[in-house]
């Protein structure tokens, strides 16, 4: 408890900004969390600006003959000058695929529907998990037993098979061909279906910060200078729990970008030609034995991304949360 | 998710991972019996929650089972003769009842697109590979997990304990899937060594048993990394403690210090994290299923949902659930027994 008490004072006693300002710099220090965050700016540059660094359409082929001049249909696994299954050169930095497909246009694309994946299902799991940590913590306990109840259910639920059958279930006619800021309304589905698995474990998170918070000595405090239920909660209680919620939101990154990737590998995820790092590994797989460099391609980005969002995560955690970092 | 699907964060106390103890506060001083009754009660519930959720979802899937195959040759009046048949034409709420109603009585129903043949022996078939994998992939998880975190903390901020730390870090950062293609990378297109689909009719003779191999590595890599850290934790915790400083000065062996005063303490929590990733194995191996080519209840599920196969769907989400529920009551259950302190709290 005490160990608790002097976070308190410390979120509590310190003028704003402070508090912040002491957890940038301790975040510095870290230098793992430091060159992490610098990783994923520079990747997260790549895929906002894929459209000017890509050097070529992700889905145009660059066959150089003509598939069947003849009218025979070519065997595509047949060493011959296809334009397919090219090594790196200057046209094609990172070679090209099965479909003579430019590999690093491609990755440059799919890691853009990642990312976007993971930002969508963030935000969606941390608004949907603080409203309902929330009102479960402090509104009536009927809300409460169901609220928890539901989230039981969302754990016994196995999450992959509920993915599946969730994005199955929507199909692609709900939303029509829209698209926002051009990302296809399937692959929204998608991000949605991820989202439905996982704000459990904010909302239990939220729930259980609240539960602690609404004991101090402070929320009795404020309560007896007339601060109403609402105040409590917008004023106090979330940004008392901002600390977890921004380090629990971090960590669900990379766990939105392997569902996407692994319902994508599967091949119900983001539909064919359009890229994503989970169907471009799924792609490149199917072709391993012929050019096991295309799949490294993916998999290295995939790599790079995890292991920074990790030790950004572990940074944020240890500096937002000094007592943590034992 | 796959490992990380699972919540195995390691940070949290190891005893808020079951999920499961929110009602136990109401529990005080009830006997075992009744306490596994009110368990199994509302395990049932849950269950009874999940078949009517997978239910909704998996009517709402576009398409019937008979119109969805791609190779139909089936006329509008067979397909319509085939629904009814199956009683697929009947209002949704009569249909959901009778699968409830055939669940009670141990009947999961029939597969649509195999020909009628019961979902229960289709499963049958299917859990065994899936199953022996997980089996296969927990015993890499703890015979290598345990040994490796005890070391750790023993061998504190040494080069070895270095090596642990970020060698664990990345492979519990890195997808199940990636370590898979490594592996096909490192043994079946670089040396050659095997097949990459070397799956294949795993699980049906003990000599395909070692086929089983690299994929229960592959499977078990991150939840292994995650056991390592916490063993590593709970050890050096341990390590700590009065009485280990008291068996030391009583000169008793470092050995048994560290093997029979320390690790047992430190095994206590790391029981409780055992039974979700017993299930996470079991349950989350559908993409090493299908890179690998093993023929399990994951890759029969892709396929169940692709031809709208509405019993087998339901039956595989069921599995799945109670796997999952029951290595959590198994661990809620051992806990007290591992730890005599906390069974005057139940």
């Amino acid at each position: 408890m005490s160990a608790w008490q002097t976070t308190f004072d410390l979120w509590i006693g310190t003028p704003r900004g402070g508090v912040w300002r002491a957890a940038w710099r301790r975040f510095r220090r870290n230098r793992a969390a430091v060159i992490s965050a610098i990783v994923l700016a520079v990747l997260a540059g790549v895929a906002i600006g894929a459209d000017s660094i890509a050097t070529h359409d992700p889905t145009t082929q660059h066959l150089k003959a003509p598939a069947s001049s003849t009218g025979v249909p070519l065997d595509p696994l047949a060493p011959r000058d296809t334009g397919k299954f090219e090594g790196p050169s200057a046209a094609h930095w990172l070679g090209t695929d099965h479909l003579a497909r430019d590999i690093f246009s491609r990755t440059a694309y799919g890691l853009r529907i990642s990312l976007a994946a993971a930002l969508f299902a963030v935000i969606m799991v941390t608004a949907v998990g603080v409203a309902v940590g929330a009102a479960a913590s402090s509104g009536p306990g009927w809300l409460d037993a169901l609220l928890m109840r539901a989230t039981d259910l969302a754990y016994a639920f196995p999450d992959l098979l509920l993915v599946i059958l969730l994005r199955a279930a929507m199909g692609d006619e709900i939303l029509g061909r829209t698209s926002i800021l051009g990302v296809s309304s399937s692959v929204l589905l998608l991000f949605f279906a991820i989202s439905v698995t996982a704000w459990p474990t904010m909302a239990r998170l939220v729930r259980a910060q609240i539960m602690v918070l609404r004991r101090m000595e402070f929320s009795t405090a404020a309560e007896s200078l007339g601060a109403d239920h609402w105040r409590l909660v917008t004023r106090h209680w979330l940004p008392g729990a901002a600390a977890p919620i921004i380090v629990e939101a971090t960590f669900l990154v990379p766990r939105a970008i392997f569902a996407e990737a692994t319902v994508s590998f599967i091949g119900i995820g983001v539909a064919a030609p359009t890229p994503s790092l989970g169907a471009l590994i799924a792609d490149h797989f199917a072709f391993v034995t012929v050019q096991w460099t295309a799949l490294a391609v993916p998999i290295a980005v995939l790599v790079v991304l995890f292991l920074a969002f990790q030790f950004c995560g572990e940074g944020l955690r240890s500096a937002l949360d000094p007592r943590s970092s034992s | 998710m796959g490992a990380p699907l699972v919540r195995l964060d390691e940070d949290s106390a190891p005893r808020s991972v079951t999920g499961s103890c929110d009602g136990d506060r109401s529990l005080v001083g009830v006997s075992v019996v009744t306490y596994l009754a009110r368990r199994i009660l509302a395990t049932a519930i849950t269950l009874l929650l999940i078949c009517l959720v997978t239910f909704l979802l998996m009517h709402s899937v576009p398409g019937g089972p008979f119109e969805a195959r791609a190779d139909s040759r089936l006329s509008a009046e067979a397909v319509r003769a085939l629904e009814s048949h199956y009683g697929l034409r009947d209002p949704l709420p009569e249909q959901f009842l009778r699968v409830v109603w055939n669940l009670v009585q141990g009947d999961l129903g029939r597969s649509f697109a195999q020909q009628g043949q019961p979902v229960s022996s289709l499963l049958a078939d299917r859990v065994v590979p899936s199953f022996l994998l997980g089996l296969m992939s927990f015993a890499f998880v703890v015979g290598v997990g345990i040994p490796f975190g005890v070391l750790a903390a023993v061998k504190r901020n040494t080069w070895w304990d270095m090596a642990h730390i970020v060698s664990s870090s990345v492979l519990a950062a890195v997808p199940h899937f990636v370590i898979a293609f490594l592996i096909l990378l490192v043994f079946a297109v670089g040396l050659g060594w095997v097949d990459v689909r070397l799956g294949r009719g795993f699980g049906e003779s003990i000599e395909s048993l070692p086929r089983g191999i690299l994929p229960a590595v592959a499977l078990g890599a991150p939840s292994m990394a995650i056991l390592t850290r916490i063993t590593r934790n709970t050890m050096l915790e341990a390590l700590e403690q009065d009485f280990i400083r008291t068996a030391r000065a009583k000169g008793l062996p470092e050995r048994t210090v560290v093997l029979r005063h320390a690790l047992r303490n430190a095994l206590v929590p790391v029981l409780t994290i055992l039974g979700p990733i017993f299930a996470a194995l079991v349950t989350g191996s559908i993409v090493i299923e299908s890179i690998f080519g093993l023929p399990g209840v994951g890759a029969a599920f892709i396929d169940s949902v692709r031809q709208r196969d509405y019993g087998m769907i339901m039956g595989t989400t069921l599995l799945y659930a109670a796997v999952i529920m029951a290595a959590n009551l198994v661990v809620d259950l051992l806990y007290p027994i591992a730890d005599p302190r906390v069974a005057g709290h139940r």
